[in-house]
């Protein structure tokens, strides 16, 4: 087992980790702090696997892997955005379906 | 050895997410992720991707954690303490991890397939090299190859930054400067920023033949600009908006005229001609570098501009 396939699975543990906690919060940071961890985990897949494969660097995932990471600040920013301007119309954190149940 | 080097890496990542996702107070949720961003720096090096690892370090760590951190300063206490339902959620915890539990299970089984490396796509990248104007096989892919991909993602950031923009409340864009009367940081700041420009501009003229390049030149000078607009100085976008859109765009434009520029010499879109590949390549980054710098620090200016508190209480 090479550093590559390790770390795969350590984007594996990480996507298990994001997904939890993006079911389990309802508070919307949180929630995005969790889609962030999962959107790590998926490019550490992406990298680990393809090189496992190849035995050596592979360029073009990591370019993709690249943009990804620029599109993502730029959604998770957005999202601040849509949250905050929630938070300000509704005075909540939470969406309305999610209060219903607690 | 660096089998154990990395079990150790991927035991504290591990842990950095864990904590960041079952701590029950958000301020050190977020700081957990800051850490889990650095510590993802690290694991990219080891991967072998140091394109990867720069661009993580400032901006998973750097600028997703300002961020964060700005949207929770903003919160009131009883929306950012402790958070008493979480634990009651019962149902909604084992939901939760069993959905986690399958997601770890389906995607161990697909990375256990083994996969038919019958395409080699790197050797075409490397044996092209010479014709892509850049030395760095990444920047070459990103500027050259898949030249369009970039293209459209330097639109979708100026389209975040649009709808980002229309999403304020005020009609023009209040930088309530939180001046900070502490002349030592004034004068660290004489020192740090010129500082932070150079490793940006060094960091975009590195991309032609080593790591390095636009996206990571472009987070470090929002870096610089968030951290200027932080020590209370004032910015041209105090004045006039026109700044602020014209900085969006000025990348985008930058790219498209280029690309543009090549169908006049019978080419493709953005095939750009041998002797000329390396010229374009380095004025698109540049301007893509300061837009891209530009967008993030607009991000988190307009982000800062949505009042909490009063907007209710006008509605009402």
């Amino acid at each position: 087992m090479n550093s590559y396939l390790i770390f795969s699975y350590a984007g594996v543990a990480l996507c298990g980790i994001g997904v939890f906690g993006f079911i389990f919060h309802s508070h919307l940071i949180k929630r995005l702090i969790a889609f962030n961890i999962l959107s790590n985990g998926v490019f550490l897949i992406l990298v680990g696997l393809a090189q496992n494969a190849q035995k050596q660097p592979d360029h073009l995932p990591q370019a993709l892997v690249l943009t990804g990471i620029v599109v993502a600040v730029a959604a998770t920013a957005l999202a601040l955005v849509l949250i905050k301007q929630w938070y300000a119309i509704s005075q909540q954190t939470t969406l309305p379906e999610d209060q219903e149940h607690q | 050895m660096n089998e154990l080097i990395d079990l150790a890496l991927i035991a504290i990542l591990l842990f950095m997410a864990l904590f960041s996702v079952l701590s029950a107070v958000l301020f050190k949720a977020i700081i957990f992720f800051i850490l889990l961003g650095l510590m993802l720096a690290i694991i990219w090096i080891r991967l072998d991707a140091p394109d990867i690892a720069l661009a993580e370090a400032a901006i998973g760590a750097g600028i997703t954690g300002i961020l964060f951190l700005n949207a929770q300063a903003q919160l009131p206490p009883q929306h950012t303490q402790a958070y008493t339902v979480s634990m009651c959620k019962q149902s909604r915890f084992w939901f939760a991890l069993i959905a986690s539990l399958s997601t770890m299970i389906v995607l161990t089984l697909a990375v256990n397939q083994p996969l038919n490396p019958t395409i080699s796509i790197n050797q075409p990248i490397i044996e092209q090299l010479n014709a892509s104007g850049v030395e760095h096989p990444i920047t070459a892919i990103l500027l050259n190859y898949r030249s369009f991909d970039t293209l459209l993602e330097i639109a979708v950031l100026v389209q975040v930054a649009v709808i980002a923009l229309s999403l304020r409340q005020h009609e023009h864009i209040k930088i309530h400067s939180p001046t900070l009367p502490n002349p030592l940081l004034h004068a660290c700041l004489t020192l740090f920023l010129p500082m932070l420009f150079l490793v940006s501009m060094y960091l975009l003229w590195a991309g032609a033949s080593q790591p390095g390049g636009a996206f990571q030149a472009g987070s470090v000078l929002a870096a610089a600009f968030i951290l200027f607009y932080l020590a209370g100085f004032n910015t041209p976008i105090n004045n006039h908006e026109l700044y602020l859109k014209f900085g969006w765009v000025f990348g985008l434009s930058v790219f498209l005229m280029v690309g543009i520029l090549t169908l006049f010499t019978g080419d493709a879109l953005l095939a750009y001609p041998l002797e000329f590949a390396g010229v374009s390549i380095f004025f698109i980054e540049f301007a893509v570098t300061l837009s891209i710098g530009w967008i993030l620090f607009s991000l988190f200016v307009l982000s800062q501009n949505i009042s909490l508190s009063n907007v209710k209480e006008n509605n009402e």
